[in-house]
């Protein structure tokens, strides 16, 4: 640094000390000119700074601002309400942003160890949205935790991600206002399928319990009916008296939810509070039913099923003609003459069933209730449960007799029009009016024993009857009892085209429908297409490994799609490398889903995917 | 140490019991933020608190503009003679010079007991880094020297610098036919001492109990106490120690000298073990599972002892050869070696690094 | 191929968008990105989504290297109204600010270095070190941090010229009082921002923007608009005052305080280099500017990139959002291979090489304008810009709680105490809501 003396600008510095700064005058004491900088008195004499006094000023007005401002801030903050938002709105940039949202509660969550403890999902019509908190204990105690249908209006913080979508962390649990939805009771009998998304309350009888692994089944009846209660490992851990649950002769008031799993239907119990030992003794164990009414299953012949059909309920009667064992289900192939379908039969539905080895084996002849459903191209049919599936008694011979006059047992069908249309069930139902119900098909299962021999002589005729009270299967919205009459409700094309197929069948070879694949451009791949399948064409625009597989972004001219290629197709494909590079010309065969609103397209096997020029 | 080791030093000593890692790792609890607030806490007391309640008997005249360096030996000398007359303990303060935001004139205190005399050398303008400006001594009036009438003994062992921030306090009090001058009399007194931890965990084990329960309010005060005393711990391994059982012994019970407190090799070393000593014990008592199993010799051998081996080699080969002295006291003696010449007289000086305040 | 070259000239395009942004005083690049964000929404094929990390990490690469330029060149310390200068600041007036300019980016440059070679240990390692200290159990660290830095702050005030010991103790205890008071206010005002959206909720995600700009911008640039300093003439040397000894220490606190900004939340690199600092004992000027350019670089690169790390996700924890950046990102981009962190090495090397340059340059450029034009004038079109964003973005809600976080802001410049004191408005919210408290006190406040 140069020296040089400092020569009295301030006329503070003197002596012959070398200075490195030339010093402003207001870092200055005026009185004794020592430095002082920031101080407002001068440390050394304590003359006071008149010239840094605007400088105090500001300092001060610094501190009073800020506390003036802060509390005015929070004031504001206090008595301002969130915004009220639609669901369908939210975007990325929501994130982070503290919202009211309005809707209709669609599912629930509730785990006290983790650390949301409460989740449920809210749909106001534009969209869902996750709601969540680990206020429990709050929500328990103002009676706050929500259920399926309640209305609810809660304030929370959007957060979104690309990876986990959106969601709303719960502000202030216990100012969520909520309208509770009134639950409908109804008779157990009158539970079926189209039921499937609703929430009643019923009050029944335990007729039986059984384990299985992930929890307990109880068998709940009254006098219309009976079905399997699901009541999971968790949910008996939180049951107010699970030991009464589990004794049969309890007669119970519990809140359930009807829904499907694996294509049969699944009861459970709404919350473990809502099962509830009802003190009374109402119903009477002899009258509830001993088997389960099956509605709305056609009879159909085998080989009238097509791919096509699939959601349909059918019951078929034939021969077990192989048995195929797999990890967790078991495949029987059934042939009746006209046909023959592979049988699906989940472990988890039927590891106990009753004498299976006898009855599930080759040759045994039974019947089946079950819904038409497609795999790799091949038709099948899924039973629910066990009861879905009966052997026909080997007393047949007398039967056989029987079975000529098909029509005797026809009268019964009457009795199904008179009690169950639609009353009981939509709004409009009035109710029970359906003891008989389950008759029927004890019935029919010994009208149709087994004069499976004759399969291709007998299909169709015999079995278009029986069944129908599709007055459900026919209208599902409304349950017109316009199925009462059994002709009336074969809707069922089957019945229709069976006559012709049941020539068929005698080829022998399987009938199994194979699968059609629709040329469509990309961006005509829409929602309307979901479990459909097509073909595209395209370029890979980009690939990205997710734990399970791997997307393949392709586009063409319209648009762009995911291919979803899992592990195990890729393991099979020999080209992984050219199939994969960008820019690599693609033919792709599949299936259409979705998730998380984004179209994707799913082939199976290796040949369904190639390079294309 | 400096205050971060303190407080790392104090949270990590809190590790090693069980309950208050599993409080904090299953209940959300800041009890190990006990340990820190605790570690440190002694040294605030002090700074924040303490030395503002020393009562000065004299203000040494530090006038930034004109340094006088004859007398303000003359009155730190006076003062010494004032304790040996009087038998009391008399306090004397020296402040900073400060020129500017960023400038202080530096100067150099030397109690020299050999010519038993009080030694004040102005030294160069320096920044806030502590870097002199070359050419900035005075080039006149720079030494000041008075021969105090009273034999000294001098306990703090070498010159102190006095430049940035704040300046020392010094106490002299009659040892037998001596003036023995302390640095800083105020510091390390009542505030490191054992017994002084042990009161203050009270009250902290007494809210800790109302607050949460008497069966688990106790372990907060154990933590505190054991913060507090990590703390007077490290501080023996310098120079000045502390009175380790106040009130019930109020002298201050020397350190051990084993590096200065500003050592950076020596923080360093204790921050960086303190870190991998909270890790290792945070893996084994808070999770149910571990999260890494290792044995703990070979934790330590890969975390602690290779990684410091490797910094204090680098330190080695690329650090200051020789003995370390700070420039100020360089400049100090390049000063009085060259009054010494001029004056025809004959001294010999060692010095080493000091510190006027951590 | 294609995406490559694609991706590189999205890459060279943030470089220098972030690069003239950052050119702005007080403009800080995370308010930029949400208005790129808000303009993308609207025209999503501007930049196309496999090329929006690497963008969006060119911005961050050129702001943690060049930001040193306003900052350095555009504030002259009045020495009457503050109480203590800053290294840079030092520098500048000694007319060596190209000098310290180009310290902090060689500091920057090693500091991508470093993270882009720690790359194994932030990919295998760092994982598992977050189920340990990291997510919700690190509110205890950020506890640490916080009370730390309250009792790190030592009085100013010598008492000189006091007799009485209050009066000792208020002139000594001014500075600290003042910290501790802008703690308190940044945290309540923290508790107010992160419980209720002021701002239009079409940028509710932007809604703590305002606070930000208050306490940390506008501040700055009202203390330079009362300074009565000028800026003395600037020197542009031809080499700078080195040793690897320097830059190695330099290089190690700036990693280290850089790395715990960049891990735990609420902890920026302000409080990072704090730390660092005490724990190596710093004391050259040289050291300090290096290690804050290799801070800079370590924290805001270093928290974008932990978002690539997809072992966090693994763990069930989700990716690490660390920083603003990847905070504004998160609804838009989910990291989904290893290629994404491989392209933000790339972008991070490219990037700061690119910055580096354009920093001696825009150094080189800002010390020719500020010899013709006043500082001042520059700092009054930047806080006209600054409103015009923020009133733009968020309104007339937004503006006011500018003011008021500003005034919070000048209290530190004002009374001498750190300014990392207003950082609380993240720290004591975050680690209180982690330590499972944070329900009660905004319920206490009456936010719930």
């Amino acid at each position: 640094m140069e020296e040089k003396n400092h020569t009295d600008k301030s006329g503070a510095l003197k002596g012959e000390f070398d200075s490195v700064r030339d010093f402003p005058e207001e870092t200055l004491c005026p009185s004794c000119g020592k430095f002082v900088g920031a101080y407002e008195k001068c440390p050394y004499c304590g003359a006071t700074l008149k010239k840094r006094m605007a400088l105090a000023i500001f300092k001060r007005g610094c501190l009073v601002m800020s506390v003036v401002g802060l509390i005015a801030l929070w004031y504001a903050a206090v008595m301002m309400e969130p915004e009220l938002i639609t669901i369908g709105e939210i975007g990325p940039t929501y994130n982070k942003g503290i919202f009211r949202v309005k809707g209709i509660v669609d599912k629930v969550k509730i785990n006290p160890d983790a650390f949301f403890k409460v989740q449920f999902h809210v749909d106001d019509g534009t969209g869902k949205i996750k709601l969540q908190t680990g206020d429990l204990e709050k929500l328990e105690l103002m009676n706050k935790v929500p259920n399926i249908g309640d209305e609810v209006e809660a304030i929370g913080e959007v957060s979104l991600s690309a990876q986990f979508g959106t969601s709303m962390n719960l502000k202030a649990p216990g100012r969520m206002k909520m309208i509770r939805k009134e639950v409908q009771t109804v008779k157990i009998g009158d539970i079926d399928d189209e039921d499937v998304g609703q929430m009643y309350a019923l009050h029944g009888e335990v007729v039986s319990v059984s384990e299985y692994p992930y929890g307990t089944l109880v068998m709940l009846g009254d006098e219309t009916g009976f079905h399997e209660i699901t009541i999971s490992s968790y949910q008996m851990e939180q049951l107010p008296d699970a030991e009464a649950v589990m004794t049969p002769g309890t007669e119970l008031d519990i809140v359930v939810l009807v829904g499907s799993y694996r294509d049969a239907l699944q009861i459970k119990p709404r919350t473990p509070q809502d099962v509830q030992v009802s003190g009374e003794d109402t119903i009477e164990t002899s009258k509830i039913p001993k088997k389960m009414v099956k509605k709305g299953y056609a009879k159909a012949d085998i080989g009238s099923l097509k791919a096509s059909d699939k959601g349909k309920k059918v019951q078929v009667k034939g021969k077990i003609s192989g048995v195929k064992k797999f990890n967790k289900m078991t495949k029987i192939t059934l042939t009746d003459g006209t046909g023959s379908v592979d049988v699906t039969l989940w472990d988890s539905q039927f590891a106990d069933y009753p004498n299976k080895a006898s009855v599930l084996r080759e040759g045994s002849e039974v019947i089946v209730f079950g819904k038409v459903d497609e795999y790799q191209g091949t038709v099948q049919l899924k039973p629910g449960d066990k009861s879905d599936l009966e052997p026909v008694k080997k007393d047949a011979p007398p039967k056989k007799k029987e079975e000529k006059k098909p029509e005797a047992p026809k009268p019964e069908p009457t009795k199904p029009p008179a009690p169950k249309p639609a009353p009981t069930k939509a709004p409009t139902k009035p109710e029970p009016t359906k003891p008989p119900a389950p008759k029927p098909a004890a019935t029919k299962a010994e009208t149709k024993p087994e004069p499976t021999k004759p399969p291709a002589a007998k299909p169709t005729p015999a079995q278009t009857e029986a069944k129908v009270e599709p007055t459900k299967a026919a209208e599902p919205p409304e349950k017109k009892p316009e199925a009462t009459k059994p002709p009336a409700t074969k809707p069922e094309a089957t019945e229709t085209e069976a006559p012709t197929k049941k020539k068929e069948p005698k080829a022998e070879a399987p009938k199994k429908p194979s699968i059609t694949f629709t040329p469509l451009k990309i961006g005509e791949i829409t929602m309307e297409k979901d479990g459909t399948f097509v073909e595209i064409k395209g370029e890979v625009a980009g690939s990205r490994e997710f734990s399970k597989g791997l997307k393949l972004e392709v586009k063409d001219d319209s648009g762009t799609i995911d291919v979803v290629l899992w592990t195990n197709l890729l393991e099979k494909l020999t080209d992984t490398d050219k199939l994969t590079k960008d820019g690599a010309k693609l033919s792709v065969k599949g299936k259409v889903g979705s998730f998380r609103e984004e179209m994707q397209l799913t082939p199976k096997y290796p040949n369904q995917i190639k390079l294309s020029d | 140490m400096k205050g971060l080791t303190h407080f790392m030093s104090g949270v990590a000593l809190s590790t090693f019991l069980q309950a208050p890692v599993s409080m904090c790792w299953e209940e959300r609890s800041f009890i190990l933020v006990l340990g820190g607030l605790f570690g440190i806490m002694p040294d605030t007391l002090d700074f924040k608190v303490g030395q503002f309640f020393s009562k000065v008997d004299i203000e040494v005249e530090c006038d930034p503009n004109e340094p006088d360096p004859q007398k303000m030996a003359e009155q730190i000398g006076m003062a010494m003679e004032k304790a040996y007359e009087t038998g009391k303990l008399v306090k004397c303060q020296l402040y900073p010079m400060r020129l500017g935001v960023d400038l202080w004139r530096q100067y150099v205190i030397k109690f020299d007991g050999e010519t038993n005399e009080v030694v004040v050398i102005i030294n160069e303008i320096v920044t806030t880094s502590q870097k002199p400006y070359a050419g900035t001594a005075p080039k006149e009036n720079r030494i000041g020297k008075y021969r105090v009438k009273c034999k000294m003994l001098e306990t703090h062992g070498r010159p102190s610098v006095v430049d940035i921030m704040s300046g020392p306090q010094y106490g002299f009090k009659r040892a037998g036919d001596r003036v023995e001058v302390e640095f800083l009399p105020w510091h390390r007194t009542w505030s490191h001492s054992y017994v002084l931890g042990f009161i203050l965990a009270l009250p902290v084990w007494l809210i800790a109990s109302l607050v949460t329960s008497w069966s688990i309010g106790w372990l907060y005060g154990l933590v505190a106490f054991l913060g507090f005393a990590i703390h007077i711990t490290e501080d023996l391994t310098g120079h000045m120690g502390g009175s380790l059982l106040w009130p019930f012994l109020k002298e201050r019970t020397n350190g051990l000298c084993l590096f200065k407190a500003s050592n950076p090799h020596a923080n360093f070393s204790i921050d960086y073990a303190s870190l991998c000593i909270i890790v290792w014990n945070i893996n084994r008592l808070g999770p149910p599972h571990r999260v890494f199993h290792l044995p703990a010799p070979f934790y330590f051998f890969a975390t602690l002892i290779i990684p410091l081996g490797i910094y204090f080699s680098i330190a080695k080969v690329f650090g200051k050869k020789g003995k370390k002295q700070k420039v100020g006291v360089i400049s100090a003696e390049d000063a009085l070696a060259a009054d010494a010449a001029a004056k025809n007289e004959e001294m010999r000086y060692e010095l080493d690094d000091i510190a006027v305040s951590d | 191929m294609e995406m490559a070259l694609v991706i590189l000239f999205y890459i060279i395009l943030g470089t220098l968008i972030g690069c003239f942004f950052s050119l702005i005083p007080g403009l800080h690049i995370y308010n930029v990105a949400g208005m790129i964000i808000v303009f993308w929404l609207g025209y999503q094929g501007v930049i196309p989504g496999y090329a929006m990390p690497a963008f969006f990490m060119s911005l961050i690469v050129a702001f943690s290297i060049i930001n040193t330029v306003p900052s350095m060149f555009l504030g002259a310390p009045d020495e009457s109204a503050v109480f203590v200068m800053l290294p840079g600041q030092k520098y500048m007036m000694d007319g060596r600010g190209f000098e310290a300019a180009a310290l902090t980016g060689v500091g920057g440059l090693t500091g991508i270095t470093v993270l882009v070679l720690m790359t194994p240990f932030l990919y295998n390692v760092l994982p598992s070190v977050n189920k340990l200290i990291g997510g919700m159990r690190s509110y205890w660290i950020m506890a640490l941090v916080i009370t730390y830095m309250l009792m790190s702050e030592w009085p100013k005030g010598t008492g000189m010229g006091k007799k009485t010991v209050l009066g000792k103790i208020w002139n000594a205890w001014q500075n600290l009082a003042a910290g501790i008071f802008t703690f308190i206010l940044s945290a309540i005002l923290g508790f107010i921002v992160l419980n209720r959206t002021f701002v239009p909720k079409e940028v509710a995600f932007q809604n703590i923007m305002p606070a930000f700009v208050g306490l940390f911008a506008v501040s700055s640039i009202i203390s330079c608009l009362i300074s009565k300093q000028d800026i003395p003439k600037q020197h542009i040397g031809k080499s700078i005052d080195l040793d690897p000894k320097l830059m190695g220490l330099g290089t190690f606190s700036g990693v280290l305080g850089g790395g715990i900004a960049a891990f735990f939340p609420g902890v920026t690199g302000g409080i990072g280099g704090l730390l660092a600092g005490h724990a190596t004992a710093q004391r050259d000027d040289r050291l300090f500017v290096i290690s804050q350019g290799v801070s800079k670089s370590v924290y805001y690169i270093g928290a974008f990139m932990l978002f690539f790390v997809l072992a966090f996700g693994a763990h069930g924890t989700g990716p690490l959002r660390r920083g603003g950046m990847a905070m504004i990102l998160t609804p838009i981009v989910q990291p989904m291979s290893g290629q994404d962190y491989v392209i933000i090495v790339a972008t991070v090397l490219i990037g700061g090489a690119l910055s580096f340059f354009f920093l001696l340059w825009s150094s080189r450029w800002i010390i020719w304008l500020i010899s013709k034009i006043d500082y001042r004038i520059i700092n009054w079109v930047s806080l006209v810009l600054i409103l015009a964003i923020v009133i733009g973005f968020t309104g007339m809600w937004g503006l006011f709680l500018m003011a008021v976080a500003t005034f919070i802001g000048l209290i530190p410049i004002m009374f001498g105490c750190r300014r990392s004191n207003c950082m609380s408005i993240l720290l004591v919210p975050i680690c209180l809501s982690m330590a499972g408290v944070g329900d009660t006190i905004v319920k206490f406040m009456g936010l719930s």
